[in-house]
């Protein structure tokens, strides 16, 4: 009976130790300091670069440019329309008895208030394709005119001002063009081929000097569009025929500013440049292969340093793409860019302070792991977003401040 | 001590044998039955099927560290036939090799202007698994032998890190671990009341294993894992990507562990429900110490020495009485552990190390129940760990406890049905 008693004792007391019982991992504090991975830091000077020209590509900026700005020359402007409208139906639609078209107007966007009627800028249109806007630049037309095309003059142009508060508000100008005469060849449904373009230039060179918004700027309240203003008559069965006000948009799928560059590769040794104008892009090459670092290390950061010299350019945005091969030439302006990329480790910074930093943590450390990837140089080259008319420049030579890769690395 | 050599060698398959501290020798299931003596196995009158579990508690109290974890102890099927032989199957922890440390004084480090937080960690986890497959026979009288095949497998799972501004640079390494040992058991009874077992172990194919290390990586999310998965508490993704990594680096670093041992076990009925039971075990790792294998705490367990007494109240098997079905057990064990080491910067072997130690006691007690024997068992042990100052790491005295429960099913196998 005794053994009976002491079991339940025993019994309970395991119970309760079984509640009280709880999994836990906390760390020992031990002297680890014999483990191999250790923190290091690199720093790669010797940063070699050169920069070469190109045309400039600008077709997906959001902005559209005619006449003279600095050192640019923007000749003229294109523009595709789309066969279809914003509702789905084609310009066929137009051509049925029963509407009537009232007007139809040509429309573009600035948020210039001082732009006024007498600006002297015309549109032109051409039933023909005549431009890409992702390939097509100043060397496609070498001695164009808009002499063949036909001349739609000068816009007519209003300013759209925000009431809704006390204080009004200017919004934008709107530069419309009345184009009924081309109506019927807008309407063409014979010609299987018709493209629908539109150009706007100055038939006198001067001073002038216009922007506006391209298609990429908005969700196409702001896009170049053509507006067809158009009555309809509706047949309703036993009843008159009551008659409505229609409007049907067509909006651009395709515009371009064709920019010429001028005469200036005007780049110092020692130095790169960069510039979406000028067409500027540059080559960096840095000394880092699969050696550099301890067999797999791994990269925490790693940043390209490139100093402006005395002529400073604050956000301008600057991609990184590495080559997937050199090329051997001495020649620095192109018609095409020669410079093959990658398509892979790319990343883009902004200049800050005239200081310009740019991650290459994934391309350095791919270089590490992946035998066949060589390193043979990166490209710089402008961002889309950055001011079209500026040039950023990086002297390679600082003695203050010299280009340099610093690299922040765990070694196993 | 899981951070040694191969690891903390599991102590106890039951709690029956937990519960007296016992080496595995003399009888702690039933009365001249070990669980994990095969050459007592003839003893049992069914088949029996035993399952453990057990959770574990260690508590450094200089440290102020306490961990604790549970896990399966084991499973068992023994199948005794006809009284004069059985075969036996099981599966259990061999050793355990959950670690984590913490390494934190280490000066900030000034990188490019910055000033980095720099911490180290290393965190494993897994152990070596036993599947031991027995066999038992009766000699002649009062003869009996045993012997166990024990195929030893498993892996572990290393993290390495260097905290670089609280974010984690983690190398991990996985270790799998083969080999295979024989232990023969002899028993042999001097008397009715008086047993002498005597057990030897030795390696047949030494433990190898497969080192495999990954490519390091960041682990921005914090996870552990190497994967591209977006953590909303620590925003980012590891870096590189899982699929840009090369492949690991895989070594077979043979012979890491070669284990002898030899035990000898007394046991004596004082009453005819009382037995008093004394064990010793030495077991040797006869392996040149493994330098190429990574061990955190740069030690192994070299020989291991064990000496316990325990005592158990059987149950009156003839008794209807329900307190004459318990069993009480209760014992004291000593255990010492001799190290050696590896010195890596100095490229020289660290012997003459004072050993770890080891005094504790347990208490248990286990309930039959149904005619065939089924029996429920819990055990408590408590003991006090001291590691030598002297070593590279002064961890100072543990305090360990360990609950144990399992439970064993009997059944009739091999009886012949009377033709109806």
């Amino acid at each position: 009976m005794y053994f009976f008693r002491f079991s339940l004792i025993l019994t309970g007391l395991i119970v309760i130790s079984v509640f009280n019982w709880q999994c836990a991992e906390e760390p020992i504090v031990a002297d680890l300091s014999h483990l191999s991975q250790t923190a290091d830091t690199l720093t790669l000077h010797s940063i070699t670069g050169f920069t070469y020209q190109v045309p400039p590509e600008i077709g997906s900026i959001k902005r559209l440019y005619v006449g003279t700005k600095g050192e640019l020359y923007f000749p003229f402007t294109f523009f595709k329309i789309h066969s279809y409208g914003s509702d789905g139906t084609g310009w066929d639609s137009l051509k049925d008895t029963a509407i009537t078209i009232d007007s139809v107007l040509f429309k573009l966007y600035s948020n210039d208030s001082l732009i006024s009627s007498d600006i002297g800028i015309h549109l032109y249109f051409l039933p023909d394709s005549f431009f890409s806007e992702l390939e097509s630049n100043y060397i496609d037309y070498p001695s164009f005119s808009f002499s063949e095309w036909v001349d739609l003059y000068g816009p007519s142009t209003s300013q759209v001002i925000d009431t809704t508060d006390t204080a009004e508000i200017y919004t934008e100008t709107v530069l419309s063009w009345e184009i009924s005469a081309v109506v019927e060849t807008l309407t063409d449904t014979t010609d299987s081929n018709l493209v629908r373009t539109f150009g706007i230039g100055f038939p006198e060179m001067d001073s002038t000097f216009l922007e506006i918004y391209s298609r990429e700027y908005s969700s196409g309240s702001q896009d170049p569009k053509i507006e067809v203003y158009y009555r309809q008559e509706m047949y309703v069965a036993s009843e008159s025929s009551p008659i409505d006000t229609l409007m049907k948009t067509f909006y651009t799928v395709g515009d371009l500013s064709i920019v010429n560059p001028g005469e200036g590769y005007d780049v110092s040794p020692g130095e790169i440049a960069v510039s979406q104008g000028k067409g500027f892009r540059s080559i960096v090459n840095i000394p880092f292969d699969s050696l550099t670092l301890p067999e797999f290390s791994l990269i925490r950061s790693a940043k390209l340093i490139l100093k402006q010299g005395s002529d400073t350019t604050n956000a301008f945005g600057i991609a990184m793409q590495p080559l997937g091969e050199g090329l051997d030439t001495s020649e620095n302006i192109f018609d095409n860019d020669p410079y093959q990329e990658l398509g892979a480790y790319s990343s883009s910074s902004t200049i800050v302070d005239g200081k310009f930093e740019i991650s290459l943590k994934s391309f350095l450390q791919s270089i590490l792991m992946v035998d066949t990837l060589k390193n043979v140089g990166m490209k710089l080259s402008s961002g889309l977003s950055s001011d079209l008319f500026e040039t950023a420049r990086f002297d390679l030579l600082s003695d203050t401040d010299p280009a340099r890769v610093e690299i922040l690395y765990v070694a196993p | 001590m899981n951070g040694y050599g191969i690891g903390n060698f599991q102590s106890w398959q039951s709690p029956s044998q937990g519960g007296m501290v016992s080496l595995g020798l003399t009888p702690s299931f039933q009365n001249g039955v070990s669980l994990s003596n095969p050459s007592t196995w003839q003893q049992l009158k069914y088949t029996h099927l035993s399952i453990s579990y057990y959770g574990l508690e260690s508590n450094l109290k200089e440290m102020n560290v306490k961990n604790g974890f549970s896990t399966l102890q084991s499973g068992q099927l023994i199948i005794p036939i006809k009284q004069s032989s059985a075969l036996g199957i099981g599966i259990h922890p061999y050793t355990y090799q959950q670690v984590a440390l913490l390494d934190t004084i280490y000066p900030d480090m000034l990188a490019f202007g910055d000033t980095l937080d720099l911490m180290r960690g290393y965190y494993q986890a897994g152990g070596i698994i036993a599947l031991d497959l027995s066999v038992a026979l009766a000699l002649f009288e009062g003869n009996q032998i045993g012997a166990t095949f024990q195929l030893l497998f498993g892996s572990t799972r290393q993290h390495e890190k260097l905290l670089l501004n609280q974010v984690p640079i983690t190398e991990t390494s996985r270790m799998s671990y083969s080999g295979l040992n024989i232990e023969f058991f002899i028993n042999r009874s001097f008397s009715k009341n008086l047993d002498m077992y005597l057990q030897m172990g030795i390696p047949v194919d030494p433990v190898d294993v497969v080192y495999t290390d990954f490519y390091p990586f960041d682990d921005t999310n914090k996870n552990t894992y190497h994967d591209y998965t977006y953590g909303l508490l620590n925003p980012g993704y590891d870096f590189p990507h899982p699929q840009d990594t090369p492949n690991a680096k895989q070594v077979r670093i043979k012979n890491i562990y070669q284990p002898a041992s030899l035990a000898i076990g007394l046991s004596r009925l004082l009453s005819e429900r009382f037995q008093l039971s004394l064990e010793m075990k030495t077991s040797k790792d006869f392996a040149n110490y493994p330098i190429d294998l990574p061990m955190i705490l740069n030690h192994r367990i070299n020989i291991k020495q064990v000496a316990s007494i325990g005592c158990i109240w059987l149950p009156n098997n003839l008794s209807v009485l329900i307190s004459d079905k318990f069993t009480i057990r209760s014992g004291l064990n000593f255990k010492k552990y001799i190290m050696d080491g590896w010195d890596s910067v100095q490229k020289v072997k660290i012997q003459n190390v004072d050993p770890i130690t080891e005094f504790g006691g347990a208490i248990g007690f286990g309930y039959k129940f149904k005619a065939v024997g089924n029996q429920v068992d819990i055990s408590y042990y408590y003991g006090i760990r001291h590691h030598p100052s002297t070593l590279r790491h002064d961890f100072g005295d543990e305090r360990v406890q360990q609950l144990q429960v399992g439970i064993s099913l009997a059944d009739l196998w091999f009886v012949k049905r009377r033709q109806r």
